[in-house]
């Protein structure tokens, strides 16, 4: 069975670079969301194997995705990637706080995520 | 991910990003001058820079990122409230966003830039005052932690703020259904927002019925519970006021919200219907398409001339009518997909307005010049391409206007005009083109100047006696500048030559005319479109070409012997006026002229006033639509020719640019 990953990110050029480094690294089906709405559509739809979110979006941030994912039943075992950039440490570390496993900083590699893929999910 | 793709998606996403901070800036510019700010939109701003560093990060483009990095660093204060909105604030964003468009823009993207002396001037606007965050301000409120836990560092500056304004503060619980719930958040949303901040969104459920999925909301305000509860149109929400006591009267808002709810509500959502209606397409994607509408239009041709056989051989009846019904209705039917194409990539002019204030606002402030712009038409709509091209010469044109022909205020006060100079600019669709005035109520340009100078560079006889049409035509001169000091603002080694070659790439010409010490008009004549254009095919000298249709003032036939000679060039007599003509395989150097006489010439006039020529041909061979390709690198310069098309059955003519023979006029 493939593995689903959901991205979350607002900018279509981050999200095409975040989604090009995972299908490049193997077969993963990769679902992406311009919001956190489309997110919390998408969530009871698939079973996700690992969710890649940025912090800083339009309607729900990322760190009430994650308190969301986290409190719930179903999703709160999902790996949770946090997308930030230098200068928001605080917004960081409340996502960890809240149950994020791990973040990026951008500009980040490639290769830095798919070693987190490989790590969380193989 | 293709390496190009990327490129082009980063340059289109940079582009929107940089229009949105250039928007924001306006409006928070123009609110501070009336109240405060709407903080949505300068998180919004903060927001366009914060992407903008992001993927240029990622793409290794250095000085876009260190200079949006500043940036949002200064906007990231701006919004937690620790950093002022100022004149200079404004004047900085404006110039970050200028040295970001130049960045972005084609012809300097990925060359070094000096970002240098803007990095200075971002940090030193962002060293405001620094303000000691205090938490304690939250424990006047009934607020459950998990909330607070999960409020970015600008959410909860937010709070903060509102607290401080002494608002009220809700929480309004809401359930949905999971399948629909964003439309109907999205409407509570628009409607919270006529009463005051939305400062989260938090959804969870753990507490929701199966199905559904509950959103506490935060919102702040300076209204009661009640006047929302009465003022909201939704049912089964639970509001509660987190702060314990309330603090405005509740009479003392009603009238002016209640006023403002009912309209503010209707805005909101039309503009969020707006937004849910518009796609972006990479214009190649239209070019494409209209391509191939070409290449329909020529099928269609070929439909035809089969059709016409069809008619000779079996007489016209049976099968030839049918075929030539069809044929009438795909003809039909072509047309109203040529024009539907053409006018998805029709953009209205406004947005190279908004663009043209900014930079007039600035130049004539490095000026200290005081002017008013005014436009007219701004939804005049123009091919996207066309648009682009635009904003160069325009530019050039605004500046020149501003710079050379608006006088100083104290001049302007001496001449009776109003200190304040005005610039405005028209814009207006005339048959198949679009026309754009540019026009100041400055000093005007002096012809007698224009003449002496022209005379010191040689480029007149002392003794002739120039028409008003050739003294304007010396102004579009390579060199020709009668303001003897080149200044900071308009004198960057570009004249008014180079306006009018960037505007012949889009086939279009610029026209001046001036009263003295009154006023000074520039125009510019644009066609709507250069993808697909209706030509007149002639024939000269056995070599066939494409002459656009829009361009011509009318076609007329003659007898050899009407053709005279004056100075050594050949004229014709159209009514009273004497008419210059060309002669196609001469101007091409193409040695195919016939050595036999012709007794009949047909003439295409072209141009118009003092300004136009007439076109020799042996021969019209008839009207098509054409879709102009262009040519390749080793024939891109040719004088006179604008490009190649395909007239069907694989015969390929040159399309003439018609502005080139315009020229050769004024010069016989």
């Amino acid at each position: 069975m493939s593995k689903n990953i959901l991205i979350v990110e607002d900018s279509p050029t981050m999200r095409a670079f975040i989604s090009s480094a995972i299908e490049s690294y193997g077969s993963y089906e990769v679902y992406e969301s311009a919001t956190g709405f489309e997110a919390l559509k998408l969530l009871p739809q698939i079973n996700f194997n690992m969710i890649v979110t940025d912090i800083n979006m339009p309607d729900i941030n990322g760190l009430e995705l994650i308190s969301f994912v986290r409190k719930n039943q179903q999703y709160k075992n999902i790996p949770l990637i946090i997308i930030s950039t230098e200068g928001t440490e605080l917004d960081r570390q409340k996502g960890m706080a809240l149950g994020a496993n791990e973040y990026l900083v951008k500009p980040f590699k490639p290769e830095e995520l798919q070693g987190l893929l490989k790590r969380y999910i193989g | 991910m293709e390496q190009n793709k990327a490129a082009k998606e980063f340059i289109a996403e940079s582009e929107e990003l940089i229009d949105k901070i250039f928007k924001d800036v306006n409006e928070i510019d123009s609110a501070r001058k009336t109240g405060k700010p709407d903080p949505d939109t300068i998180n919004d701003l903060f927001r366009a820079a914060h992407s903008l560093k992001g993927i240029s990060s990622m793409f290794g483009y250095k000085e876009i990122t260190e200079t949006s990095h500043k940036m949002e660093d200064l906007l990231d204060k701006v919004r937690l409230s620790k950093v002022a909105i100022t004149d200079s604030l404004i004047k900085t964003l404006y110039a970050a966003g200028d040295m970001l468009r130049t960045m972005i823009s084609s012809d300097t993207f990925g060359k070094g830039m000096d970002v240098g002396p803007l990095i200075k001037q971002l940090k030193d606007a962002e060293a405001g005052k620094q303000e000691e965050q205090k938490d304690a301000i939250f424990e006047g409120l009934t607020l459950n932690k998990d909330i607070l836990s999960v409020l970015t560092e600008y959410e909860e500056s937010r709070l903060r703020e509102n607290i401080k304004d002494q608002n009220n503060l809700f929480k309004i619980d809401v359930s949905f259904s999971l399948l629909s719930f964003d439309k109907e958040l999205a409407d509570l949303t628009a409607q919270l927002k006529n009463f005051g901040e939305i400062i989260t969104t938090l959804p969870s459920t753990t507490e929701a019925k199966e199905g559904e999925i509950k959103f506490d909301i935060l919102l702040g305000t300076k209204v009661h519970e009640d006047q929302l509860i009465t003022g909201l149109d939704f049912k089964n929400i639970k509001i509660q006021n987190i702060r314990r006591q309330s603090v405005v009267p509740a009479e003392e808002k009603k009238t002016a919200e209640g006023n403002n709810t009912a309209r503010g509500f209707m805005d909101e959502t039309s503009s969020i219907k707006g937004i849910a209606q518009t796609v972006r397409v990479d214009i190649s994607k239209l070019d494409y398409i209209m391509n191939i509408v070409g290449e329909l239009v020529l099928s269609k041709t070929n439909l035809i001339k089969i059709a016409e056989t069809v008619r000779q051989e079996t007489g016209f009846k049976g099968i030839a009518v049918e075929l030539s019904k069809t044929i009438k209705d795909l003809e039909r039917k072509i047309r109203d997909l040529q024009i539907g194409v053409i006018e998805i990539r029709m953009i209205p002019l406004s947005q190279l307005f908004d663009k043209l204030t900014r930079t007039a606002t600035r130049i004539a402030k490095e000026l200290g010049k005081e002017i008013e712009l005014e436009f007219y038409g701004a939804d005049t709509e123009l091919d996207k391409l066309i648009i682009e091209e635009l904003t160069d010469p325009m530019m050039h044109i605004i500046r020149n206007s501003i710079d050379h022909g608006i006088e100083p205020a104290d001049e302007r006060i001496i001449a009776g005009k109003p200190p304040k100079g005005k610039v405005t600019i028209r814009a207006y669709q005339k048959g198949n083109h679009v026309l754009i005035e540019v026009e100041d109520d400055g000093r005007g340009v002096s012809l007698a100047s224009v003449q002496k100078k022209a005379v010191e560079k040689g480029l007149l006889n002392k003794t002739a006696n120039p028409t008003r049409e050739e003294l304007f035509n010396m102004l579009f001169l390579p060199g020709f500048s009668t303001k003897s000091d080149v200044s900071e603002v308009s004198g960057r080694g570009v004249g008014l030559d180079v306006v009018k070659t960037n505007l012949r790439l889009i086939s279009g010409t610029i026209d001046i005319d001036t009263q003295e010490g009154k006023w000074t008009r520039f125009t510019l004549t644009l066609p709507v479109t250069l993808a697909i254009i209706q030509a007149l095919l002639i024939e000269s000298d056995g070599k066939r070409y494409a002459v656009p249709l829009n361009s011509i003032n009318e076609s007329l036939a003659i007898k050899a012997d009407e053709i005279r000679l004056i100075e050594n060039k050949e004229v014709i007599k159209l009514r009273e006026s004497v008419l210059p003509v060309i002669r196609l395989s001469r101007f091409f150097n193409f040695h195919t002229e016939k050595t036999g006489k012709a007794e009949n010439y047909y003439v295409v006039a072209v141009g118009s006033g003092e300004r136009w020529i007439g076109i020799l041909a042996d021969r019209f061979v008839g009207q098509q639509d054409v879709v102009i390709k262009p040519l390749g690198k080793l024939l891109k310069g040719v004088r006179g020719i604008s490009g190649a098309a395909d007239i069907g059955s694989g015969e390929i003519v040159l399309v003439l640019d018609v502005s080139v023979f315009i020229e050769e006029a004024v010069k016989v």
